[in-house]
């Protein structure tokens, strides 16, 4: 029984330690192989820690061995790359960051087109030209953020506090109201027109009903009869016309009783002589009845 | 305390009600503060019986390795079930409390930190509190009512060395190896979860399981493990050598000793988080 408890307490303790070593140095590495080293030298500041994954062309090839803090405001820093890959020479390594977390990770960026020859163990990486980390890029929110701050203050002024904003809202709702009535007297007329079609259509079914019709010869003879008789007017008009011209020109030139009164003062003179000795006649008349009237009945 | 007061005057029932009242509420405040610190005198009289008693190695060392096997072997079945479940769960939740847009990789990176860091060590110590802990309270508790430690010290066995020693060791040490397999088997199973019900790829699940991983993490995983170990044997062991009153002592004990050392592993995850926390940022 105590045997039996022995073996089966170093079985679990031998479990547990290799899980706890190869777990650890998967979830470290990525592998359990070390791989071969390659060095390369980057600026402080980088969030470089041992176990960030190394990518070429953005294939996970290895792992950051280590990472040593020099006084000369550089980081040397050990790569492992796998056995099954090769970095072609000419090969520049920058950090750049994976995914939203923060996390950073070695970019090996080979040179196009890849030359055959490859880094050998132990050689050294050139750094290339680093992208904007996470603090620079904001800093650039930061100010654009003030800017956007300034703005936004200038519109506050320029737009809410000058009374912009109410003009707008006035201007729009007038706009609405002007769009209203204006697609009120779109409607009505458009139901005029909409009528007018209608009474223009019903006319000419109308017009070709009559056309269709006997009516319609019995309109244009009447028509065509009218038309005669207004020939006939016509020239009956232009002859009488004619007629009364001759007759003004007679009266015109003195001849003929029409002409000579027309012409002739004397006549004008003798009436105008015999209307105020008529009125004189008249007036005596008044003044003196029994001259002119004497009645007798017995 | 019993037995007569000595007379320093009036007697207390000579005194006003309010003052009266006011020397009944200081005294009894004296007395709780008073016992505090004779709970933690006797704990620690305990603590320094064990580490005297690790001065006999002959007398722990066969017992430790039973004991190993009790607390340890005997539990893996539970403790691989409570981890593989709260992996699934872990995976699931985090899958679908996700909003659009959000890298599916953080269901990995979700899943091996509350394992590893939070609920691995925390659910395996309150599994084994009740699962051992009561067990020891109860064992201890019947060997003191049955008064076998009593015969145990006219053998002139030392009980410390050979009934709480081995049995703190072998918490200390088992716990840690229960959360290897916890946090591995939970990870599995969230891993799985992940790939087989949800929409996570299996890079991506990796890429995230990976993502900003520190040695540190598995040690203070560990760290905690070893105290939550050392709690719940050292909790329950006590309870279980002061039993008194029979079987329903026993039953009293074991009670307590569950109540108290879930209380102190929580109180000792919290301590933990706080103190150790800032060196897990990453």
């Amino acid at each position: 029984m105590k045997r039996r408890n022995e073996v089966s307490v170093g079985i679990l303790i031998t479990v547990a330690v290799v899980v706890l070593v190869l777990g650890t140095l998967w979830l470290a590495r990525g592998k359990l192989k070390p791989g071969y080293p390659l060095y390369t030298r980057f600026a402080w500041g980088q969030n470089l820690k041992q176990g960030q994954p190394v990518l070429l062309a953005g294939v996970s090839v290895g792992y950051v061995g280590d990472v040593n803090l020099r006084r000369n405001g550089f980081l040397d820093v050990m790569l492992r790359i796998d056995d099954q890959y090769t970095v072609p020479k000419g090969s520049t390594a920058t950090v750049k960051p994976v995914g939203i977390f923060g996390d950073v990770a070695v970019a090996l960026t080979p040179p196009i087109p890849p030359p055959a020859a490859s880094y050998s163990p132990g050689d050294t990486v050139p750094p290339g030209l680093a992208s904007a980390d996470i603090g620079q890029i904001m800093n650039r929110v930061d100010s654009i953020g003030a800017g956007l701050s300034l703005l936004m203050r200038s519109l506050q002024q320029q737009i809410i506090e000058a009374g912009t904003l109410k003009d707008i809202n006035r201007t729009v709702a007038s706009t609405a109201a002007l769009s209203l009535q204006l697609q009120k007297v779109l409607a009505e007329q458009n139901q005029n027109l909409t009528q007018t079609m209608e009474s223009f259509r019903s006319a000419a079914g109308h017009l070709s009903n009559i056309a269709d019709s006997v009516q319609i010869d019995a309109t244009v003879k009447n028509l065509r009869q009218t038309s005669e008789n207004t020939s006939r007017l016509v020239a009956n008009l232009d002859s009488t016309n004619t007629e009364i011209r001759k007759l003004l020109a007679l009266a015109q030139n003195g001849n003929g009783t029409i002409g000579k009164m027309l012409t002739d003062t004397t006549l004008y003179t003798d009436t105008h002589r015999l209307l105020r000795q008529l009125d004189s006649l008249v007036a005596d008349i008044k003044a003196n009845p029994k001259k002119y009237i004497n009645v007798r009945i017995f | 305390m019993s037995g007569p007061l000595p007379q320093f005057g009036r007697e207390t029932q000579q005194f006003p009600v309010v003052q009266r009242a006011s020397i009944r509420f200081f005294r009894r405040v004296t007395r709780w503060w008073v016992g505090l610190f004779r709970d933690v005198g006797v704990r620690s009289y305990f603590v320094r019986d064990i580490a005297r008693a690790l001065g006999d190695p002959a007398t722990y060392i066969p017992e430790t390795i039973r004991q190993m096997k009790n607390i340890g072997v005997d539990s893996i079945p539970i403790t691989l079930v409570v981890a593989a479940f709260i992996g699934g769960v872990i995976a699931l939740q985090t899958r679908y409390q996700l909003f659009p847009g959000v890298e599916l990789s953080i269901i990995g990176l979700a899943s091996r930190l509350m394992v590893v860091l939070e609920l691995g060590p925390l659910l395996t110590g309150l599994v084994l509190t009740g699962r051992v802990g009561g067990r020891m309270t109860a064992e201890i508790g019947t060997m003191r009512v049955t008064e076998q430690i009593d015969a145990l010290e006219t053998l002139a066995y030392d009980p410390v060395a050979f009934l709480i020693v081995p049995r703190v060791l072998a918490a200390t040490f088992m716990l840690p190896t229960l959360v290897i397999l916890a946090d591995a088997t939970g990870l599995v199973s969230a891993y799985t979860v992940s790939v087989r019900i949800t929409d996570v790829t299996p890079q991506d699940f990796i890429t995230g399981l990976r993502l900003g991983f520190g040695a540190f993490q598995i040690v203070y995983s560990l760290l905690k493990a070893m105290m939550f170990g050392m709690a719940i044997s050292l909790v329950c062991s006590y309870e279980g050598y002061i039993t008194e009153a029979g079987a329903e002592g026993v039953g009293r004990s074991t009670a307590r000793a569950v109540v108290i050392t879930s209380m102190t592993i929580l109180v000792l995850d919290a301590l933990t988080a706080g103190v150790l926390g800032p060196l897990l940022q990453t």
